[in-house]
């Protein structure tokens, strides 16, 4: 009697347990995403892709992705012949995690091919990327995920690195670009085995895709920024490099090194300023900033006649003729700080890096270089090393500081009367003996009163290039010259700016 | 005071009133009443004859006892049944008894010529599978006391309330009184353990138990000390000069108890790998998750792919045995019981062991006529092996219970370490990759002590001045003995890492040890007389209560290894405690007992206690130096059915109406609250200093309870139906609470009297012989009983008190300890929805608002300004029940006996906090697996909102989601018990008993037991901690009487 009014009371003690802790049928599929899509008549498409490319073991196991299934009508008419169907079709689709299409969603997604796609509502319709869906008829909840049957697929679209690869006429770029290309072991990543014959052996090797390249230029490899980048054709990319390597010119006793250094800098020289990226262009029509930090002014003229195409990271815009000048780009002034001790012999006299107050602006890097004599006797003489020279056309200057500059109050300033040598490196690989003097007679004056920047040499073309050589072969020295008698009107004290090299165009 | 005053004239009002009725009442019989002495009376009395015979059978009793009540008078029956006793006239109420019979009262009403049926007794089944007094109390009280295990975990105890909630914050738990000595059942301190509840009564083995009383109503003999009822437990003793040696053991097993189903490996690798869409930001990090690595050659794969059911790890088939041997005997001077016993039991739970040995030695010596006194000493010693069980109370610290982390703990993982080559080895693994402990390796390598001795020696000398006159005293010595300890090791658990200290915590260890001495004397003096119709018992005297309360508490992180888990100076973090605590009570207490023509019976007690407790500036009487607290009570009975009225209705045997009016006390404040006092603190962990800790209350007083109480007893049909009931009125008065102190003063609160509470109700229990055969009898039993609590005052006008993440509300005007909350309308199934509900709660900035939308909870916003905040929170349950109760039957057959027993709770609101950690679905944990049928598409019609990691929309807040109906039907016991007729040699008999417990239990909660409770606190009733739950058990027992 009890125990039917037990039964009476709580009839329904098991059940309620079970309704809340059973998997309600009308919730929870028994199926998984891969049984989900195979038993789905209008996905039999994607399926027979699915199964091709083995993601059925994938969908099958216990992880939480979400399927953007296109129909069998969508598919229909999509020529794979050209296409790497893993990766721009079938992993284009796949998500990972559960996104059910619920409220006015506009949400970025990581595909399984690393594309970001956007899932979003418009006007009764959720998009995956451009491709509409109906939700939620036509959603399918499995046990590891949801299948979202789409009415079109979604169109892949390469980033600017994939592009380069498979992009036509477009190898000389990519040869040199993926040249970078390393793989890089991570001991930190890795798990550490046992030591065997005194070496470390892993359990776990764990390496990881590396481009140098890229990690100055920027990623143009990866999804999650924007970049556009004007890439030459092959015939661009001969005509830049013919243009280019001239400014390479080395000597090397050995003739391969010589030609590698002069093929690798002209190279860089021709990507380093290809590539910009979007988030950082103030205004495209006035400027833009590559991510070598050189910028471009009115820059439409880098553009005209190249071909624009859409990646999903950006806009390539493929050109038959690179119209980027040397002195915006590689060829560009020289500036060597004289206060600057390393790379400079001074004699004589005692250097001073002097530091001017601040209002002045006329002083780059508001430091000067004073060279006081050490004896009554003595002219100074200071060498300077100009690192980075190419092999060409430089006028060259030294900037002189004047007392007045340094001190407005000055009184009873004098000039200084200066000659310079400069050494650089022959096409035969000596240094020019003796060196070059200028002016090749007679002694410069240099106005006491103003800051004056004294033109040394005019139009100089350096035989071979120096720049990315670890030894500087190119020096200016500057060379005071007052005579005994003329103290009293000239000084021998120097006070040194700096040293410019301007790049001359061609 | 004052109000005391006029209560005491109440009651001697009431006194005179009960007096005088009566005897108006009996005035035409009292003046035909005689005079003299008992001879004269017996000369003038009567003679009834009668016959007693089975009323199973219908044959005549030999040797039936007919006495009255004072035993002055008694008869025998002869062998045909007969008998014939001359007792004087105003004897109306004669008692019967025969060997295996069930005493009855049989009330003359004027005849001289009556017919007895007595039935056999049918002696109830002890729970032999209760380990200690407490769950014994489930079984044989009934509805009397409201009696709530704390958990699965053997000799744990239970929460135990008589008719209601009498205290709100000084503990509602029942006085014990054991063999007349107040025993100090420590409801106060608290284990270091987690989910594990000290329990002195463990001390008291169930074998010894003679008899459990229950004072429920308002008699003041304890004073300020019975405010919650009181619960009289007297052991056993020598009862005969023959020698009586009984042997039990009881063996059985308990099954592996119902876990919340979780998510298996597969289904959980879904659930936390869509969870990473935010916990790891991105699916590059995710794809370098090694449990997401399902390439079988990978070298990782076999230690992230199993399925492992963690509950298998941690869960066991549990072993119950106990023993015990009982010697019985004397002679005319002396009388003993002797008994040793050891019981031991490994729960269902790894780790979680108890074992207790005891022996008690009960003496009873007659020296003189006159004097007499008896001697008891108790010695038990109790050792328990513990791992914290059940959730924290604190959701987000570090797990260490085995019995969460076995919830929450990923499938997919095993406890043991994977070699290079992919097989198992016997290494017990560390912390997952989520930080979550390795069950196994807490069970193994974490220590987890509490032991218990106690000792306890009594002397009972009385002197006997004359027949009326005795002088008795009870001199009490019991020491309580705790000793502690806690390890939680570095292996298999996850470091704590302290950012601001720069400091990593490894190992953990607490260590507490404590001692309390009681003692105790209660000398009174008796005086009974039986003159003519009236009888007189008075008893006057006073009782004085010792205490002390010793201990030390340390702890520290980081010992040198885990196989020193030991205390240590150089320990991280080093708290230590110590308390010395000491109270002292003195009782004057007078009792007296009046009774007319055994018909009319009056009883009142008035008592005056002082307490060291008390405040000096108490609002009391003052008298010798002390604040006395004074406690009357009253009470009347009358046996109508000794009525000559009642005579024609011969189908109601007894009936007896009652009526109580008194005032108990409730003195259980903490020690110190009455006293300002200073501790020492360490300031930025490198100076000591000392500061204010306590501002002490110098007004404060006990708390009064005022009982009415009006019962009836009736028994009909030839004793086969027995009914007894009650209602009840009680009100507490100056409720100790806690009061804010304003912010300034820099500290927390202090106790106050202030407040009012009351309980109304009623409890009745019924008894019915349905069956009485020769060879077969049938008994059927059944009580309830309900109280409806209510807050009258409160100091404050609201106490809501956080507990478990939930917000527990005591408000005037409502039961005490509601669960306030948000109330829930389901899941918004669509954007529709969501939309149309436009509900939002504030972001974090507190400046925006975020949006429900689909998947989310709905919750009613009750203040309709569309944003889900405090403003939304109601009432959303009420952990008392509306009844509760047990039924029970037993059936004998000739020698074979079977009982079942169940027990009930009705209406009785649960919060599942259990559910609440495995269901917000907010976190890497486990789930349980009603989260499969979560949200995850537009559309979906579901109770269970969407995961979302963090839970940013709070869907998993303290709602009405996790309050359940907590009522229960559980078949608690079924018992088989034979009788073997044996007597061989020395075996004069033997009983083989067979017994389940928990056999069924129907309810609608989804947590694993109705039946829980987490604390003694009032406030935590109805929380589900997911403490060890009460599996079924399989018990067999073997009684052997030699």
């Amino acid at each position: 009697m009890i125990l039917l009014a037990g039964v009476l009371l709580f009839a329904c003690s098991d059940e309620s347990w079970n309704k809340h802790y059973n998997a309600q049928p009308e919730l929870v599929s028994d199926k998984n995403l891969w049984t989900t899509i195979e038993s789905t008549p209008e996905l039999s498409g994607f399926a027979k892709l699915l199964k091709t490319y083995g993601y059925d073991k994938v969908l099958s196991q216990s992880q939480a992705y979400t399927v953007f299934a296109p129909n069998n009508e969508s598919l229909a008419a999509l020529d794979t012949s050209n296409m790497d169907v893993k990766t721009e079709l079938v992993e284009n689709h796949i998500v990972r995690f559960i996104y059910p299409a619920s409220g006015n969603k506009d949400i970025t997604l990581s595909s399984l091919n690393g594309k970001r796609i956007n899932l979003k509502y418009r006007d009764g319709s959720y998009f995956y990327g451009d491709a509409s869906f109906d939700s939620p008829t036509k959603s399918i909840v499995a046990t590891n995920g949801i299948v979202h049957v789409l009415k079109n697929y979604e169109k892949f679209f390469s980033n600017i690195w994939e592009y380069l690869d498979k992009g036509i006429g477009l190898d000389s770029a990519r040869k040199y670009m993926y040249s970078f290309d390393r793989l890089i072991f991570s001991e930190l990543s890795s798990v550490p085995g046992s030591v065997v014959n005194g070496q470390q052996t892993y359990l776990d090797s764990v390496f990881f895709n590396f481009n140098p390249l890229l990690s100055s230029l920027g990623y143009i490899n990866r999804e999650d920024s924007s970049y556009t980048m004007l890439v030459p054709n092959n015939t661009a990319w001969g005509n830049a490099y013919n243009r280019i390597k001239d400014y390479y010119v080395y000597y090397n006793a050995n003739s391969i090194r010589r030609d590698s250094l002069q093929r690798a800098n002209t190279s860089f020289a021709l990507v380093q300023d290809l590539i910009f990226n979007n988030n950082l262009q103030k205004s495209i029509q006035d400027s833009m900033v590559t991510t070598s930090l050189n910028t471009f002014y009115t820059p439409q003229y880098l553009f005209d006649g190249a071909e624009k195409i859409i990646t999903s990271n950006g806009t390539i815009y493929v050109t038959n003729d690179l119209k980027i000048e040397a002195t915006d780009s590689w060829h560009q002034l020289i500036k060597v700080e004289a206060e600057r001790s390393l790379g400079r012999v001074s004699t004589l006299s005692t250097p001073y890096s002097e530091r001017v107050e601040s209002g002045i602006t006329s002083i780059s890097n508001s430091r000067y270089l004073r060279l006081s004599p050490t004896t009554s006797s003595g002219n100074p003489t200071v060498i300077f090393e100009i690192p980075g020279t190419l092999s060409s056309y430089y006028d060259i200057y030294c900037v002189f500081v004047s007392p007045k500059t340094v001190n407005p109050n000055a009184t009873g300033v004098k000039s200084c009367k200066v000659y310079f040598n400069l050494n650089y490196l022959t096409s035969s690989g000596g240094i020019n003996s003796p060196a070059d003097r200028y002016p090749s007679t007679g002694i410069i004056e240099v106005n006491p009163n103003a800051m004056d920047t004294v033109l040394v040499v005019p139009n100089f073309k350096f035989p071979v290039a120096n720049y990315g050589e670890k030894v500087t072969t190119v020096t200016l020295k500057v060379i005071s010259s007052v005579g005994r008698t003329e103290t009293a009107n000239y000084s021998r004290e120097l006070l040194i700016d700096c040293i410019l090299l301007k790049p001359k165009k061609q | 005071m004052k109000n005391q005053y006029s209560k005491i004239k109440v009651i001697a009002g009431l006194f005179w009133m009960f007096c005088l009725i009566p005897l108006q009442a009996t005035e035409k019989s009292a003046t035909n009443a005689f005079t003299g002495n008992d001879s004269t009376q017996l000369q003038q009395g009567v003679t009834v004859k009668g016959f007693i015979r089975d009323g199973a059978t219908k044959s005549p009793i030999l040797g039936a006892t007919v006495q009255t009540k004072d035993q002055k008078f008694s008869a025998i029956s002869n062998e045909d049944g007969s008998f014939s006793i001359s007792i004087p006239k105003y004897i109306n109420l004669l008692y019967i008894s025969a060997p295996d019979y069930s005493l009855i009262e049989y009330p003359l009403r004027g005849k001289s010529n009556i017919e007895v049926s007595l039935y056999p007794a049918v002696l109830p089944l002890r729970d032999q599978t209760a380990l200690t007094v407490d769950a014994h109390l489930q079984s044989l009280l009934g509805s009397d006391v409201r009696v709530i295990k704390h958990s699965g975990a053997p000799a744990i105890g239970a929460s135990m309330f008589i008719r209601g909630y009498n205290s709100l914050n000084a503990g509602a738990q029942p006085l014990i009184v054991v063999d007349g000595v107040i025993f100090d059942n420590q409801y106060d301190r608290a284990s270091i353990h987690q989910g594990f509840i000290l329990n002195p009564l463990s001390n008291i083995s169930p074998d010894d138990v003679e008899s459990i009383q229950v004072i429920k109503d308002g008699t003041a003999t304890y004073g300020s000390k019975g405010g919650n009822g009181v619960l009289l437990i007297n052991t056993k003793r020598g009862k005969d000069q023959v020698t009586k040696i009984t042997v039990t053991s009881v063996y059985g097993g308990n099954e592996k108890p119902r876990s919340i189903p979780v998510m298996n490996a597969n289904q959980f690798r879904v659930y936390v790998s869509d969870m990473f869409k935010v916990a790891a930001n991105g699916t590059e990090l995710i794809s370098s998750k090694p449990f997401l690595n399902d390439n079988p050659a990978y070298y990782d794969y076999a230690r992230y792919h199993n399925d492992n059911n963690w509950s298998n790890d941690i869960y066991r088939k549990g072993t119950t045995h106990s023993y015990d041997v009982n010697v019985s005997g004397g002679d005319n001077v002396a009388l003993y019981n002797l008994s040793m016993g050891y019981a031991d039991s490994k729960s269902p739970l790894i780790s979680n062991d108890f074992s207790r040995f005891k022996t008690r030695f009960n003496a009873d010596v007659n020296l003189t006529d006159k004097f007499k006194f008896s001697f008891d000493l108790l010695y038990s010693q109790n050792d328990r092996n513990l791992r914290d069980d059940g959730f924290s109370e604190l959701p987000g610290e570090l797990i260490t219970s085995p019995s969460a982390l076995a919830l929450i703990k990923a499938p997919f993982l095993i406890p043991y370490e994977h070699s290079n080559t992919g097989s198992i080895t016997s290494d017990l693994s560390d912390a997952d990759f989520l930080g979550i402990a390795n069950p196994l390796s807490i069970v193994n390598k974490a220590v987890g002590i509490s032991e218990q001795n106690y000792l306890n020696i009594s002397l009972r000398p009385k002197y006997s001045f004359t027949k009326s006159l005795q002088l008795c005293g009870l001199i009490n010595y019991s020491q309580n003995t705790l000793y502690e300890k806690y390890f939680r090791p570095d292996a298999g658990v996850a470091d704590i890492i302290l950012i601001d200290e720069n400091e990593t915590l490894k190992s953990f260890v607490k260590g507490q040890n404590t001692k309390q001495i009681s003692m105790s004397a209660n000398i009174f003096l008796n005086w009974k007389k039986q003159l003519n119709f009236q009888a007189y018992d008075f008893t006057g005297g006073f009782r004085f209560c010792n205490d002390s309360y010793k201990g030390e508490f340390g702890s520290g992180y980081n010992t040198p290894t885990d196989l020193n888990p030991n205390l240590s100076k150089d320990l991280k973090f080093r708290q230590t405690t110590g308390y010395d605590d000491r109270w002292r009570s003195f009782s004057w207490y007078i009792n007296g007992e009046y009774n007319l023509y055994s018909k009319y019976f009056l009883s009142g007690v008035v008592s005056a206690d002082a307490s060291s407790r008390f405040g000096k500036e108490a609002d009391m009487l003052k008298f010798a130096g002390a604040h006395w607290g004074v406690f009357p009570s009253i009470n009347a009975a009358w046996l109508v059915s000794s009525e000559d009225f009642m005579s024609n209705l011969s189908a109601i045997n007894t009936l007896k109406l009652r009526l109580g009016y008194g005032l108990t006390g409730n003195d259980n404040m903490p020690a110190a609250s009455t006293t300002t006092y200073f501790s020492s603190v360490k300031y930025i962990n490198e100076y000591t200093g000392i500061t204010i800790t306590n501002m002490g209350n110098t007004k404060l007083k006990p708390e009064t309870v005022e009982k009415t109480n009006l019962g009836l007893d009736l028994n009909m049909f030839g004793n086969r139906l027995s009914v007894s009931a009650d209602v009840f009125h009680h009100v507490t008065r100056d409720l100790l609470t806690l009061k804010q102190f304003e912010y300034i003063s820099g500290m927390d609160s202090y106790w106050v009297n202030d407040g009012k509470m009351q309980n109304n109700g009623f409890d009745l229990s019924v008894n019915a012989k349905v069956l009485v055969l020769k060879d077969f009898q049938w008994e059927l039993g059944g009580s309830i009983a309900r109280y409806k609590n209510k807050i009258l005052e409160l100091p404050e006008s609201e106490n809501v008190n956080s507990i478990y993440g939930a917000e527990i509300k005591t408000v005037p005007g409502q039961p005490v300890g509601l669960f306030y909350g948000y109330k829930t309308l389901g899941v918004f199934a669509t954007t529709q929805e969501a939309a149309d509900a436009d509900l939002k709660i504030a972001n974090s900035t507190g400046l925006g608002y975020l949006p429900f939308t689909a998947g989310d909870m709905h919750f009613a916003d009750l203040n309709g300004d569309n944003i889900i905040d405090d403003r939304d929170k109601d009432i959303i349950g009420d952990p008392n029940p509306d009844f509760t109760g047990s039924f029970n039957t037993q059936v004998t057959y000739k020698r074979l006996s079977v009982s079942a027993l169940f027990t009930y709770s009705y209406g009785n609101d649960v919060y599942n906090y259990v559910r609440s950690q495995l269901e917000a679905g907010s976190n890497l944990y486990n789930q349980s697996s009603a989260l499969l049928n979560r949200w995850v598409n537009e559309g979906q019609i579901t109770s269970l909102p969407k995961s979302s990691y963090g839970d940013v929309m709070g869907n998993g807040r303290f709602s009405d989601r996790w309050i359940e109906d907590g009522s229960y039907l559980r078949f608690k016991t079924l018992t088989f018990s034979y009788d073997v007729p044996v007597n061989f040699v020395f075996l004069s008999g033997f009983t083989i008993s067979a017994s389940v417990n928990n056999l069924l239990t129907f309810t609608k909660y989804l947590g694993v037991d109705p039946e829980f409770s987490v604390s003694n606190s009032v406030l935590y009733q109805g929380i589900d901690a997911g403490l060890l739950s009460q599996g079924r058990s399989f018990f067999v027992g073997l009684k052997l009487n030699l």
